[in-house]
């Protein structure tokens, strides 16, 4: 269970909360807490969609115990910023432009400012959704709501991340 | 990625958005990837974790606490000989001066346990003087009545 789940787990809490040692540690709580509470598992989800609705519980505890703050101070933060940018245009194309990977980064970046002004809820849901490719109904079990409501916090948030995204290409 | 169902709600017509998009989900899931030694690492500390029932991570818990407090009471007591001593008040044994030298040691044992700060020992010293002064004059003069 937890080889087949480690990564996406570490990799959603990793875009809730963008600081790497939170995301390994509460990673590690995820499946300690799913370990305790197998017996309480009945199999109405899958079992990745059952830690993930633990790990977004986790990130939410992590962060209303951070406060406010929290994603600003880590969305500057250099030691992560361009790293894997650079490695993903390369994945696109193994002799990538300098002007392909600017290009690259400034999208994904537009992206991350725009998430960081969504509300929790339409974070997480876009986040799940976009960081880790998440059906909708998958989202619905996570985050215990109906499919409607993910639609509607989803449409949302991406019409506040393209106001954003435009916002940024003219200013 | 998703159903034809989903694609409303991942970009729609919007090629912009869309390429946005995808540079964000590729960015987060290069981001995400860790060496192998960190995964195997993290696997070994979730086992150990899960390992140790809650009550032994309870009982863990308390033993610490409570060596903590041990360790804060013993620290406390080394520095005991550090912290200016307060005076206690002493009793000073009721001796009867029936002879001077019953009186020289009366006076001993009051400057012994005097509780007086150094500060003022000059004039409790003086004081002491004058009193012993003015009562053996006394005495003289009973003595040559």
């Amino acid at each position: 269970m937890v080889r087949e789940n480690q990564q996406r787990i570490y990799r959603v809490l990793l875009a809730l909360l963008r600081d790497r040692d939170a995301a390994a540690s509460l990673t590690q709580d995820c499946f300690v807490r799913a370990f305790e509470a197998r017996e309480s598992f009945r199999g109405e989800a899958q079992v990745s969609t059952w830690l993930v609705r633990i790990a977004v519980n986790l990130a939410r505890d992590y962060q209303r115990s951070k406060r406010q703050g929290f994603w600003r101070r880590l969305f500057h933060s250099p030691a992560d910023e361009g790293e894997g940018l650079d490695r993903m245009a390369r994945a696109v194309d193994p002799q990538p432009s300098a002007e392909h990977v600017l290009l690259m980064r400034e999208r994904a970046e537009a992206v991350w400012v725009a998430v960081e002004k969504l509300s929790p809820q339409q974070r997480e849901v876009f986040v799940l959704r976009f960081a880790d490719e998440m059906p909708l109904e998958q989202i619905a079990q996570a985050l215990k709501l109906q499919v409607g409501t993910v639609k509607a916090h989803l449409s949302r948030a991406l019409n506040s991340v393209r106001q954003q995204i435009q916002e940024n290409e003219r200013g | 990625m998703g159903s034809e169902f989903d694609s409303k709600f991942d970009g729609g017509q919007d090629e912009g958005l869309r390429e946005h998009l995808q540079a964000f989900r590729a960015d987060a899931a290069q981001k995400a990837g860790r060496p192998e030694w960190f995964w195997t690492a993290q696997r070994a500390s979730i086992r150990e974790r899960a390992a140790l029932p809650r009550q032994a991570r309870s009982l863990q818990w308390a033993l610490g606490s409570t060596l903590a407090l041990f360790a804060i009471g013993a620290s406390l007591l080394m520095m005991g000989p550090v912290v200016p001593n307060v005076a206690t008040p002493t009793t000073v044994p009721n001796v009867q001066a029936n002879t001077d030298d019953d009186e020289l040691m009366r006076y001993v044992v009051e400057a012994t346990s005097d509780t007086v700060p150094d500060a003022l020992a000059p004039a409790t010293l003086l004081a002491i003087e004058v009193d012993r002064g003015l009562k053996s004059s006394v005495k003289v003069k009973g003595e040559s009545r």
